[in-house]
């Protein structure tokens, strides 16, 4: 619980700080409050970075957590990854707020190193910075990994290979497919590792262009490299959250989730497409190997396939007339798969290559996945926190606050998330610290909405802080 | 042949292999067929560490901190695979050797490492050492273009 | 090309159906609860149909969509002409004046950083995009139909000039 709680808290912690630079941000763009540009793209490039970092910190917690559950982790090496991750933030941070760093998170080489208006040395700590986060994620990822492997006797297995080709045999001999959220976690970790590797191949290699301008990068392999890390790292925050959903929604509704074939076959699907699915991030790189944007559309299409017929459905499925009671656990549960659901048919669509063209970094980007994490990962997080408190101290919130919840998070949030889809529809690109016609006017329609999540989500720690303080009579999650 | 034994042959193999830098027209290798025979080299190492390393499936294991060499070895190994080194490595070859066997001896700490954790996680660490070593061989310290 | 409102309108339409149906699937009979086993029994047999119909959308969707692959190697550009086009911080080279109804093929390549090379039509619409990366030329085929003013913007995150970096042409 000590690792769960530390890490959760710590995730929201920065998660909160990111919202009021997000909010920042939109104020800007929509004329309100003066940033000057350089200062624009450095705190877009902590906005960026900090949300993906507080959701997977946040994330992992949790999944760690249902993982020790079932296996027992050594609580040192959690520590020793949060270390890594503590530092990458502080040198992140010293990279923006002294060195003034702007190129954003997803710096396509050789963008760092040219015609920058900050030191050498920002370049050099943010690298590392982000380096540092990497390696405690893949810590992280390989201690669930090999504790997986231990248990459950080899990768297969912990696939469950042998439960699907051969079941009859395989229940004869007592044995039990792995949890739902084992497989969430071994999916998570093995993408992990491998997303972590091209992340850090590329980093490395822009380290040492950092240390030495002699070694030369191949920019098409770079950005290729980059996206696989981040589209991959991004994505896998979401398999991280939907672990809770397995647990916390038969809490919730009273009811019990199996691991069936269909759910174990989806997670090989999710194993396979979250990896390769990065390539729609390069349909505008015509030189790309054209194999690779005909596998990018369809993986993206069948990277749905376990989200709606198996997770989702299922979620559905145990909500659907179990007499569940809207609290503001199982609301945030629901409200998550909302969002997962819109939030992916958005990238559905973009995926759809001559639509992508009417779309690629337009803010139609950042509205899909601004969806996908502040509808989808977010809530599933507060969601297996609110859970968590309402079990231990056997209670609830009363109406009125999840009213005002409510209204902040999803009603500011659909207004919010909007903007993003009309201008970027509209063609107003993203990442322009001074948008063209009609992104101001949206932008300040999103600011709007954005101070409404915050009304909802400064609602929601009031409120989590009152269920914290109840006293304990509960069991816990 | 019990898998230690494969091990030590496919370590010794290894090792030979990284004797090539002797040979004369190593140096006009271009620079993404030096990353494959770095591959090559870390693969050795890393199946070497596998095999000598291997324990019974589903035992307990050891101690997680050994995640902690697993995971730092191969980006160390990645740095030693740094390009514009070469110049200097091509005029001195027993530099070079000394750079390929470190390279197998991170490869080796690698695996080896994540097998004292537990039984199979070298041959996913390993492998993705090994993939960073060929994906680095298409734009590390070489850059492809297409005439632009 | 041009389509964003299309795409709008489209995901408008999934989001409401999805949003309803999910609302209606927690909402119905709440008051009754049901077994597990009787949900089951009925969620299961419309999973399978469920699972064919998405995948029978998303194969067909893929086929429908082929054909309108922006590629050089999905569209016939024999014979085009070329125009070479070179982005730098922060500013595109490129002709001022272009022909209209003719077969055409961008060559887009950059001096420095990645950047994006994103055409808007005179309506406004963002009408065609190709990335322009050092090292490498980008072929975009392209044939204009509507004449006017051609807005080009970067479509690539360059550096602090980014949001500042346009230029155009004429369709004459």
């Amino acid at each position: 619980m000590k690792i769960m709680w530390t890490y959760i808290v710590a995730g929201l912690t920065i998660f909160g700080l990111m919202l009021l630079v997000g909010i920042g941000l939109r104020a800007s763009q929509a004329g309100w409050i003066p940033i000057d540009t350089g200062t624009f793209y450095s705190l877009l490039s902590l906005h960026g970075v900090g949300m993906i970092t507080a959701m997977a910190i946040a994330g992992l917690g949790l999944l760690w957590y249902l993982v020790d559950r079932e296996i027992h982790l050594d609580e040192r090496v959690a520590m020793l990854a949060f270390a890594f991750f503590a530092i990458g933030v502080v040198v992140v941070i010293v990279s923006v707020v002294f060195g003034h760093y702007g190129a954003l998170w997803t710096m396509l080489y050789p963008l760092p190193f040219v015609g920058t208006t900050w030191p050498s040395w920002a370049t050099g700590a943010w690298l590392l910075g982000v380096a540092a986060v990497m390696l405690g994620f893949m810590l992280i990822c390989a201690q669930i990994l090999g504790a997986i492997l231990r248990s459950s006797g080899g990768l297969g297995s912990a696939l469950g290979l042998d439960y699907v080709f051969g079941r009859k045999a395989f229940e004869a001999a007592g044995k039990h497919p792995p949890s739902p959220q084992m497989l969430a976690a071994t999916v998570v970790s093995i993408d992990g590792l491998i997303g972590g590797a091209s992340g850090l191949l590329v980093g490395i290699a822009m380290i040492a262009h950092w240390l030495d301008p002699h070694v030369v990068i191949d920019p098409l392999w770079a950005k290729n490299l980059t996206y696989q890390f981040g589209h991959t790292f991004a994505n896998l925050t979401m398999y991280m959250a939907v672990a809770g959903i397995y647990v916390a929604l038969p809490i919730c509704t009273k009811r019990a989730y199996h691991s069936s074939i269909p759910l174990v076959v989806a997670w090989w699907g999710t194993l396979v497409f979250v990896i390769i699915a990065y390539f729609h991030h390069l349909y505008m790189d015509f030189v790309q190997w054209p194999a690779v944007q005909y596998i990018g559309e369809i993986s993206s299409y069948l990277a749905a396939v376990p989200v709606v017929v198996v997770t989702v459905f299922g979620g559905l499925m145990l909500i659907h007339r179990s007499g569940m009671k809207w609290t503001l656990g199982s609301m945030f549960f629901f409200a998550g798969m909302i969002g997962w659901i819109v939030g992916g048919s958005a990238a559905i669509l973009d995926a759809t290559i001559p639509f992508n063209v009417d779309l690629h970094n337009t803010l139609w980007v950042p509205a899909h996945f601004h969806t996908y994490l502040l509808e989808g990962v977010f809530l599933f997080i507060l969601g297996w926190v609110f859970v968590s408190l309402e079990q231990r101290a056997e209670a609830a919130s009363s109406a009125l606050v999840r009213w005002i919840v409510g209204l902040g998070i999803f009603g500011g949030g659909a207004l919010f998330l909007l903007s993003f889809y009309v201008a970027g529809a509209a063609g107003v690109p993203r990442r322009y610290a001074v948008e063209p016609a009609p992104g101001p006017f949206w932008a300040g329609i999103a600011t709007v909405g954005a101070l409404l999540v915050l009304v909802g989500v400064l609602a929601a720690l009031v409120e989590g802080i009152r269920l914290a303080r109840m006293r304990a009579v509960g069991s816990t999650v | 042949m019990k898998p230690r034994t494969f091990g030590i042959l496919v370590l010794a193999l290894t090792l030979v292999a990284a004797l090539v830098p002797f040979l004369d027209r190593h140096a006009e290798l271009p620079i993404w067929q030096h990353h494959l025979l770095h591959a090559g080299l870390l693969a050795g190492g890393a199946l070497a560490g596998i095999f000598i390393t291997a324990r019974a499936r589903g035992s307990q294991g050891g101690n997680a901190f050994w995640l902690v060499p697993a995971l730092l070895a191969p980006m160390m190994a990645m740095f030693a695979m740094w390009p514009s080194a070469y110049n200097y490595f091509e005029a001195h070859p027993s530099g070079h050797v000394l750079e390929h066997l470190l390279l197998i001896a991170l490869a080796y700490i690698t695996t080896a490492s994540a097998e004292s954790y537990a039984a199979g996680l070298g041959w996913i660490v390993g492998g993705a050492m090994v993939f960073m070593a060929v994906a680095a061989a298409r734009g590390f310290g070489v850059s492809f273009g297409n005439g632009g | 090309m041009g389509d964003g409102l299309l795409v709008l309108r489209i995901f408008f339409v999934v989001a409401a159906i999805a949003i309803a149906a999910m609302l209606f699937v927690a909402l119905y009979g709440a008051k009754k609860p049901l077994p597990q086993s009787v949900v089951n029994d009925a969620g299961y047999r419309i999973r399978k149909l469920w699972l064919g119909l998405v995948l029978v959308v998303a194969v067909v969707a893929f086929a429908l969509t082929v054909p309108f692959f922006p590629y050089p190697w999905a569209q016939a550009s024999v014979g085009a002409r070329h125009i070479e086009v070179t982005a730098a911080q922060y500013a595109f080279v490129m002709p001022a004046v272009l022909p209209a109804d003719v077969p055409l093929v961008f060559d887009v390549t950059s001096q420095d950083v990645n950047h994006g090379f994103g055409i808007y039509a005179p309506d406004g619409t963002l009408f065609a995009q190709v990335q322009a990366m050092p090292d490498y030329i980008n072929h975009l085929p392209i044939e204009f139909h509507v004449k006017g003013h051609y807005v080009v913007r970067c479509l690539e995150f360059c550096g602090i000039g980014h949001a500042y970096m346009h230029g155009g042409f004429d369709v004459r």
